[in-house]
């Protein structure tokens, strides 16, 4: 199939556009320096601010108990294994990443669905939809606690990491319908006429010309599902009652007793705990942005 | 030129949105229920084989959860019929889980709480009483008649809810390399604590003679360093009003909070216990004051031969009033289904084996008497200076009124964000506890009058 996206260029510059090179004067020369150091002094404070409880759970993680150096050197690992083996964080990381994936997955059709249905037809109490998605926002995860339990509790999901996915996904889903159906009006609706034209059904067209056309959209919905999920602490501490079950956040919070902390074994869980969602990130960063963008400004 | 969808050519209305909703409604209802054959909880009930008891602790720590799990292998080795399920909650949002429990009734068999909270499920008839069962199993012979006490103190209603196994007790901790260093002996006044914490306070080098708890659970602190220099040795005179306002108890808080950024970091604002520990372990502070329990925590940090403690000092007058005696042991259920094997549990966790075992690994005072006697009680510092102060007979226990459902919430919530004023000399201390103790006298009288 012929691409139906029309092939523009971004524009470029003209040789001479930027001009012959002029010699700035000291005045302006001293005025871009200060607007440097206005700009990247700021920067700099705020990365430091930003950056200081990396290093400090970077130092903890990596560094000898009792050790009171700056540096994590000499190197180790005991604290990693402590959590590991000990704490049993091998489990939690498992769980948390089958939760994580399959919240993301789930999100993510459904979003994809639903968020089409909302963008490309009219119907009956569309607005009433929109607003009441909207409005289960407001509505914070604990107060729908003790209801949920009893639902999970009376068809056997308690103690199931699909309790998990299901309520992360349920809880999630307003948001991710609204952005991708936000992304999908974002698409011509052309585009897929042009496609039924040659020969495609609709779900052809879908999956053919606007799905290629949403990746940004999927990679931010997926994200915020993946990142939602992996971080939630309190469905997990509510829903599950056997410890071979429990979730990453919720082994994290094992290691702050009443009376002891192991801050390195708890500067290693927080290593281990942010693996994921940093690799997530590094690779999905430039969707997410693009995305993010695409959806604020149109949808 | 490609226009952005507006939907008309496309758009399609459809009347049969509520019929679809229905029938997903129907659908995911129908999923869920097919999913949800066999509830894990109900099956335990219905076992017929060995009784299987569900127990949650309440403060969940790596090394904590590896003794209690040892214990409860140790009990199952005495008692094959009964297999116990650990669970283990975080300490700080424990009470969210089983107050959801309670409100769908899928409470555990056995718990471990805190003595500040036995009030709130007491109110919610949660637990279940244990006073026959301890007195017809003659433990009132074998366990501390103090913590015993101080276990039914605890409750609204003066009933057992929580078997006395093990208790904390209040001490100050004090770097005895630092004092060395500073040419000083061990502490034996209020006065000798100021001073020692005057001197061995260093802004320049970042050390300071004293962490203070300027953040959540500020008033545990508060109250051990307070009421016994004070010599004030209850909270509640005979007619409810609250000692808070007491002059010797005002005058006492002053001194404490004049340490505040002379002697302690500014940062102690909104220092929480963890906050100190990493301080007293990283040797920014020189004292600390905690309940024995931290011990084992302040060894693993510094090593035995640079951690001492002391209890809190007589009040000038000579009065010896001591602080944090909070029972930590175990309860039961009422709705369990298996209190007999439950009870068989508690009593285990009593019994000169467990007990033993139990309060060794925690680094708790025993409950058992003849635990009491062993070497590991009389070798351990803290756990001298707390018995010994008990065995003073002039010394008289302090008990916190964690039997009034507001006690929790008064002096958390509510009096942190006005301590924390005091701190910053927004708020006199005079002011911060006349509000106080007219908040607590209204609890206690209200108590009174049911």
């Amino acid at each position: 199939m012929t691409s139906l996206l029309p092939q523009t260029a971004p524009p470029r510059l003209q040789a001479g556009d930027h001009g012959a090179y002029r010699p700035l004067s000291p005045l302006k020369k001293r005025a871009r320096r200060i607007d440097r150091i206005l700009t990247y002094v700021p920067l700099a404070l705020f990365l430091i601010f930003t950056l200081v409880p990396f290093y400090w759970m970077l130092l903890f993680a990596f560094r000898p108990t009792g050790s009171t150096s700056l540096v994590p050197w000499p190197i180790t690992f005991e604290h990693f294994e402590t959590v590991w083996n000990g704490s049993g964080f091998g489990i939690y990381f498992k769980n948390s990443l089958f939760v994580a994936v399959m919240s993301l997955l789930t999100s993510t059709v459904v979003a994809l669905l639903g968020g089409y249905a909302l963008a490309r037809f009219k119907f009956r109490g569309k607005t009433f939809f929109l607003v009441a998605m909207l409005c289960t926002q407001f509505v914070p995860g604990a107060m729908m606690l003790i209801p949920l339990f009893e639902i999970f509790n009376g068809v056997g999901l308690t103690n199931s990491l699909w309790s998990l996915i299901i309520s992360d996904t349920v809880f999630h889903l307003p948001l991710s319908l609204i952005l991708m159906s936000g992304f999908i009006r974002n698409v011509p609706v052309e585009l897929e006429e042009a496609a039924w034209v040659d020969g495609c059904t609709r779900i052809q067209a879908f999956r053919l010309v606007v799905l290629p056309l949403l990746k940004p959209g999927i990679v931010a919905v997926g994200s915020f599902a993946f990142i939602s999920a992996w971080n939630n602490f309190l469905f997990a501490i509510m829903f599950i009652s056997s410890q071979d079950q429990f979730t990453v956040p919720v082994g994290l919070s094992y290691l702050l007793g009443e009376f002891g902390a192991d801050f390195g074994a708890l500067a290693a869980g927080g290593v281990i705990a942010i693996i994921p969602v940093v690799l997530l990130f590094a690779y999905v960063q430039k969707f997410l942005v693009q995305g993010l963008s695409a959806g604020a400004v149109k949808g | 030129m490609m226009r952005k969808n507006k939907g008309p050519s496309l758009a399609k209305t459809r009347s049969s949105g509520p019929a679809l909703a229905v029938a997903f409604l129907l659908a995911g209802v129908l999923g869920l229920t097919a999913c949800g054959s066999g509830s894990g909880a109900e099956k335990s009930a219905e076992d017929s084989g060995p009784v299987t008891l569900e127990l949650w602790d309440t403060d969940t720590r790596p090394e904590r959860t590896e003794n209690l799990k040892k214990l409860i292998s140790m009990f199952e080795e005495k008692n094959p019929s009964i297999k116990v399920n650990y669970l283990g909650l975080p300490t700080d949002s424990y009470m969210q889980k089983i107050s959801t429990a309670i409100a769908t009734k899928a409470t555990p068999d056995i718990i471990t709480p805190k003595a500040s909270d036995i009030s709130a499920l007491v109110a919610q008839k949660a637990l279940a009483p244990l006073d026959e069962k301890f007195q017809s199993g003659g433990w009132n012979d074998k366990i501390s008649p103090a913590m015993t006490q101080s276990s039914k103190a605890a409750a609204p209603d003066g009933k057992l809810y929580l078997t006395p196994a093990t208790s904390l007790a209040d001490v100050i901790y004090y770097r005895s390399d630092f004092y060395k260093n500073a040419g000083l002996s061990a502490p034996t006044s209020w006065d000798d604590f100021y001073g020692a914490a005057d001197k061995m306070t260093d802004k320049s080098a970042g050390k300071f003679g004293y962490t203070l708890r300027g953040g959540n659970g500020f008033f545990s602190q508060f109250v051990e360093m307070v009421y016994p220099q004070a010599g004030v040795d209850k909270f509640f005179r005979e007619d409810g009003t609250s000692t808070l306002d007491d002059p010797a108890v005002i005058a006492a808080a002053q001194d404490y909070v004049d340490l505040y950024g002379k002697d302690t970091a500014e940062s102690d604002l909104t220092a929480d216990f963890k906050t100190m520990v990493a301080q007293f372990g990283a040797g920014g502070a020189a004292m600390l004051s905690h309940s024995i329990g931290s011990y084992p925590t302040h060894v693993t940090a510094l090593g035995a031969d640079k951690v001492a403690a002391v209890a809190p000092f007589p009040s000038k007058s000579g009065k010896s009033v001591l602080t944090g005696r909070m029972t930590t042991g175990f309860a039961m259920f009422e709705a369990s289904k298996h209190k007999e094997a439950a009870w068989k549990f508690l009593e285990y966790t009593m019994s000169t084996e467990g007990n033993s075992f139990w309060a060794q690994k925690s680094g708790y005072l025993p409950g058992n008497l003849e635990v009491a006697k062993e070497a590991w009680v009389t070798d351990n510092p803290a756990m001298q200076t707390s018995i010994k102060a008990v065995e003073n007979k002039d010394a008289v226990v302090l008990e916190q009124p964690f039997y009034l459902p507001e006690f929790n919430s008064i002096t958390t919530t509510e009096m942190l964000p006005e301590w924390q004023r005091v701190l910053q000399g927004q708020l006199s201390v005079k002011d911060f506890l006349t509000q106080s103790a007219m908040k607590l006298t209204k609890a206690q009288q209200k108590y009174m009058k049911k």
